[in-house]
This record gives structure tokens, sequence and C-alpha cells, in this order.
């Protein structure tokens, strides 16, 4: 099996509910080798699940998932050792030692590497005598991460795996990961609130809101099509019709803002052209100004 | 492999070793309460008889408690603290996982039994033929062995949908009693099986249930995709 | 060189303008090596894709060139294409300076006035109203 040509992770059509709860609608995404892809969303949208239903822990309730070509629940024996993950809630064994964590974690990859693992932890100023329940939260993460690392996985997920620390931890976990991983063979998919290290980090970016994927594309691509548009409507009227690609609109007094996706001036004529409006002005957005827009789009129309 | 063995056997370390202090515990009594009773009793194989005898049938009785905690700790208690949930995104897949907790339980629970059996059946005869009169409850190890199986799968298999250790070993308390007292009312309302059966058929049905449930719920949990 | 991944501008314009500045300003002088792509990533704590496509605009621009097996290095006419892109950045930004006065009403022909007495005026620097 030629595992290059496959997508590293290929969700398609992939749905799960719990219950009468549909946690996660007909998503669809390809995560080609090499890439690092970022997932944002608020909570509850769906990140977690998606990325539990692509590591093999729970069983999605219509649709595939395949990592690196192969089924995680039924393949799990072949594709566990491929994949280094760090979760959201860390469950290692709290009565263990760092040390003991370690050769535990050794004896079950075939593939981990002793000095990587050994200038990871020192690296990371992990105490290998120290038990996991007297570590703190941030070297919690920094031990679930090395033990992610250490066996040199080809896929290394990552959910939400700064929420909660400090600047420095969290610089010193980005660090880690484009140290190790980002070297153009190896794939990284993680799921972030802060936005920065997404935008530092991220080839691609998917917007997941309500299950579903919203927005996936290229950052940059992602930050030049996506525009605020900014226009003084005329006394006493109000806006008739949005332009198309339109994602969130508000109005406040005479200004009416829009944050339009797939920006081209055309949009700018159908706004002129539909609309009691004059003065209009074009303006950059920040992932987070787009990521909110996003977000505050989907309320409205929910 | 060797991996999980050491981590299953941290993880049952507190159980172990009260099950060898449960299996110990009465014979090293029995030798305390010679050594302060002087040297006549010392010498005495008759003594020793009925004394290792008490210890035998306390040690036994015990070691269904032994069995039941190994049963109820393999999974309900990596699940009562989530660590089930790390080990769950590791490597072994759940039937190796699972043939590693089934490897340290029941080599113990052999070992437990092993025990039992040698005095049973090497030691108390011989000092028994050294003394007279003192007949040797065999029956005990015969009656018992078949509910330490049904403890123990009825703990297994509690143990590996439940969370909570405790409610597996009272689960597993509850099941000889279900099945003794379910043979005595179906013996007593419809005369089958009879009286004189009912140990024997009290007997099977322990064991086989014991097995069925141990080899049953291991299916299940290897099935399982949630930790 | 700082980044701020939170700003308007992509990562990568930002590195390409961070180049230029240090061309500028001396730090990496004509025929001197550029860190590699790896190590400006890890430095700047970006994807190295994105200090790879920094490169490859300064290499479109003129500013630095690719030595066969030794990375990246300051073009000896940087300054030449440093003036250039200078030039071209400061014209972008003079018509956004235009746009944003029109915008808050400046009447054009004012505008126009206040361009006509600057281009008159011997070169001094930046007059503060």
């Amino acid at each position: 099996m030629n595992r290059a040509s496959h997508p590293v992770v290929e969700l398609r059509g992939l749905s799960k509910s719990f219950g009468d709860t549909r946690a996660v609608r007909e998503l669809n995404l390809s995560i080609p080798a090499g890439m690092v892809y970022g997932l944002i969303g608020p909570n509850g949208a769906g990140k977690s699940t998606t990325i539990k239903v692509i590591m093999g822990g729970l069983r999605a309730t219509s649709g595939s998932v395949r990592v690196a070509g192969l089924d995680p629940i039924a393949d799990a024996g072949k594709v566990k050792p491929i994949v280094g993950y760090v979760p959201e809630v860390h469950h290692i064994c709290r009565w263990m030692r760092a040390g003991e964590a370690v050769r535990f974690c050794r004896g079950l990859y075939p593939t981990w590497n002793d000095s990587l693992c050994d200038s990871l932890l020192d690296q990371f100023g992990i105490e290998r005598s120290k038990k996991v329940r007297h570590l703190s939260k941030g070297t919690l993460v920094k031990l679930a991460l090395t033990l992610a690392l250490s066996h040199e996985p080809e896929l290394l997920v990552m959910d939400e795996p700064t929420s909660g620390l400090d600047p420095m931890i969290r610089e010193e976990l980005m660090d880690g990961v484009l140290r190790n991983m980002c070297d153009g063979r190896r794939t990284v998919l993680f799921s972030s609130h802060t936005l920065s290290d997404v935008q530092r980090l991220a080839d691609r970016i998917g917007i997941i809101g309500s299950g579903e994927l919203l927005v996936d594309l290229p950052v940059d691509e992602l930050l030049r099509s996506t525009k605020l548009v900014r226009a003084v409507l005329c006394d006493g009227r109000l806006p008739a019709a949005c332009p198309s690609g339109t994602i969130f609109e508000r109005v406040d007094r005479r200004e009416w803002s829009l944050t339009i996706r797939d920006y081209s001036p055309d949009r700018l004529e159908e706004l002129r052209s539909a609309n009691p409006v004059e003065h209009v002005e074009v303006c950059d957005l920040t992932l987070e100004e787009i990521f909110k827009a996003y977000v505050r789009g989907r309320r409205a129309t929910a | 492999m060797k991996a999980l063995l050491w981590k299953d056997y941290r993880v049952n370390r507190s159980v172990l070793l009260i099950a060898a202090v449960m299996l110990v515990g009465p014979y090293l009594a029995a030798v305390a309460f010679a050594a302060a009773s002087g040297r006549e009793t010392l010498a005495s194989p008759r003594w020793w008889c009925e004394a290792l005898t008490n210890a035998a049938m306390i040690s036994v009785a015990l070691s269904l408690l032994s069995v039941s905690m190994l049963g109820a700790n393999a999974f309900a208690t990596e699940r009562a603290d989530r660590s089930a949930e790390f080990f769950a995104y590791l490597p072994p897949t759940r039937a190796r996982a699972l043939l590693s907790k089934a490897i340290l339980a029941l080599s113990a629970g052999c070992a437990i039994w092993l025990v039992h059996a040698v005095l049973a059946m090497v030691v108390l005869p011989r000092l028994d033929a050294m003394s007279s009169g003192i007949s040797l409850p065999d029956g005990t190890i015969k009656f018992l062995l078949p509910t330490a199986v049904l403890v123990f799968g009825t703990a297994w298999a509690a143990s590996t949908v439940l969370s909570s250790p405790a409610a597996a070993a009272g689960l597993s308390f509850a099941a000889p009693l279900i099945v003794g007292g379910a043979l005595l009312t179906l013996s007593h309302f419809t005369g089958a099986p009879r009286s004189e059966d009912l140990e024997a058929w009290y007997r099977a049905a322990c064991v086989t249930l014991g097995v069925f449930a141990f080899i049953l719920f291991s299916v299940v949990y290897t099935r399982r995709v949630t930790p | 060189m700082r980044i701020d991944p939170g700003s308007h501008l992509p990562i990568y314009l930002q590195i390409v303008d961070g180049v230029r500045r240090d061309v500028a300003a001396d730090v990496h002088r004509a025929g001197e090596a550029l860190p590699s792509v790896r190590a400006l990533a890890i430095d700047l704590g970006v994807n190295p894709n994105t200090v790879q496509r920094a490169y490859e605009e300064l290499e479109r621009e003129g500013l630095i060139g690719a030595r066969r097996g030794l990375g990246m290095f300051v073009r000896a006419d940087a300054a030449r294409a440093a003036g250039v892109q200078a030039r071209t950045v400061a014209e972008a930004a003079f018509e956004n300076a235009a746009r944003a006065a029109l915008a808050s009403g400046v009447k054009p022909s004012r505008l126009r006035k206040l361009f006509v007495s600057v281009l008159n005026q011997p070169s001094k620097g930046v007059r503060t109203p």
C-alpha cells in the first residue's frame, strides 16, 4: 500500500450524533501529507468530536474516516503506531513517574527514538523522577507532547494543546511542534483557540461552526479574500439586499458593515446597485475578526 | 507486552499484596499460636492437622475475596481514574490489553488455588495419616473452587463495563448466592434437581456461568470503541 | 524582525518587509547569506512554508538570490532593488493617504494645492502639522 498517495486524513460526509444532538454534520476534509492544518471554532462546535473520530475514539454515525488510507477503528493496530495524540484533557496514569511513563510508552511503539525523547525531556525541563500527579499543568502538557513526538509519528493530532497555559509554555510547545513535525513530509492537525498560534503555524485553516465546516482555505487566501465593507447609508434608508458571499452584516446608526467572503470588486457593484449607500470603504480583517464574523453569522441564521 | 504486564502489575499491586496476605495470614497465625502455646503443641501432628485445616478453610474463604478483587480491579479501576482514556489511544489493541490483564489475574488466581490444592491434597493428608481421627474437609475445596470461578468470572465481566471496582466486586458476590438460591428454589418447587444432586448442579452451574461470563464480556470489551 | 500574527498583513509579507528593512539597515550586507528557511522559521516561530514564500517573493523582487546548495544570499545589486521596492511602497502609502483624506472630507482642490506646495518646496523631510 502506497501511503504517500493517500491524504493523511480524509473525512467524507462525516456525521456524528449523540442521541438527538448532531455534533458533526456531513463534514468533508482532506489533509495531504506535509500540511499543518488548524481547526478553529467556538466551544461546542464539534472540533473535539471530529478529532476523536479521527483518532478512533468515537464511531462515526455516518460517512467515512480514513487515516493514511486506513480505518482508525477497524485497523487501529496499524494506525495508532503512526499517530501521535495530545488530547485536551490529560489522563496519563497519575501514579507513574515521568520517566516510567516514558519507558512504558517506549515499549509500545516500534519507532521510538530514545535520543529525541531525551532531548525533548531536557528541552522541556521535565524531571523524570517526578510523579505525574505532582506535575504542573504546563509540564503535564509538555510530557504529553514528548510522548506524542518521541515515536516520530507521521501525523500529530492535538486537541487545544495550549488552553489555559501561560505564553511561555505555549511558545515552548509550538516550538517543539515546529522543530519536530514541520519538515514538509509529516502532518499536523490541531485545534486551538489561540488564533495567533494557528496563524503562525497552519498552512490551512478550517472554521467549524455548529458541526459544519464553514471555511477550508489556506491561511493567506482566507485573509486576502475576506474583507470588511463599510458603507454609509443614505439618510433614513435601510439596506435592501446583501451582496452574495456576505457572512455577517450589521447596521449601526448610519453605518452598515458587512463581512464578505471571496471578495471582488463585483461585490461592491452588487452592493451599490441594490442598496441606498453613499461612501463605501473596504478593509482587511484579522483572523480573529474573520472568526467572529463567521460565528456571529452562524448564530444569526441558526 | 512486557510494558503492558508491568503496567497491569503496578495497577494491581495492592490487590496482589492483600491477596498474598490473605493467603498466608491464617497459616502464619496458626504458627504464631503454636509458638505461643509451647513445645508439646509444636510437636503434635494432630494439633497441626486441626490447626492447619482451620487455617486452610479461612484462607480458602478469603481467597474468594481475592479473586473477586482481581477480577473487579482489572478494568474498572482504570475507567474510574480515567487512565483508560490514556491507554485507549496507545498502540496496543484492546485484545492485547485484555490479554495482559487476563494473564496477570489468571496467574494470580491459579497461584492462590495451587497453594490450596497442594495443602489439601498433599500436606494435610500426610498430617492426617500421622495422627488419626480428624477427617479432612476436602469437600470445602470441591465446593469453593467452582464458587471462586463464578466469583472471578462475574467480577471480570462486570469490570469490563462498569466504572466502579466496588460495584463489580459486589456483583461478583451476589452471583453465587443467586445461583444457589435459584437452584434451591427450583428444587423446592419442581423437585428437580433432586436434593442429593444439588451440590453437583451448583458446582457445574458456577463453573459454566463463570467461564461463560469471562469469555462473553472479554469479547464485548474487545469490540467496544469508547474507553 | 518581529512578526505580529494578529495583524491584517499576512505573515509572509511581514517577513518580506522585515528582510527588506534589514538589508536597508545593513544587518544583511550584499553577498551575505540569509538564515536558512528552517532556521528563520524556528526563530520566528512560524511555519517554514511561510518563510519559503517570503524568500520566493524577495527573490522575485530581486533583493535576494539562491546559490545552489548554499541557500539564499543578498544580491550585490540589492541596494538598487531595495530602492525600487521602497519607492513602490511609498507610492502605495501616498495613494492610501490621498484616499483617506478624500474620505474624511478634504476637498480635491485643497488636496491638489497641498501636493503642489510640497513639490515646490526644496526637499526637507516631513512637515509636522
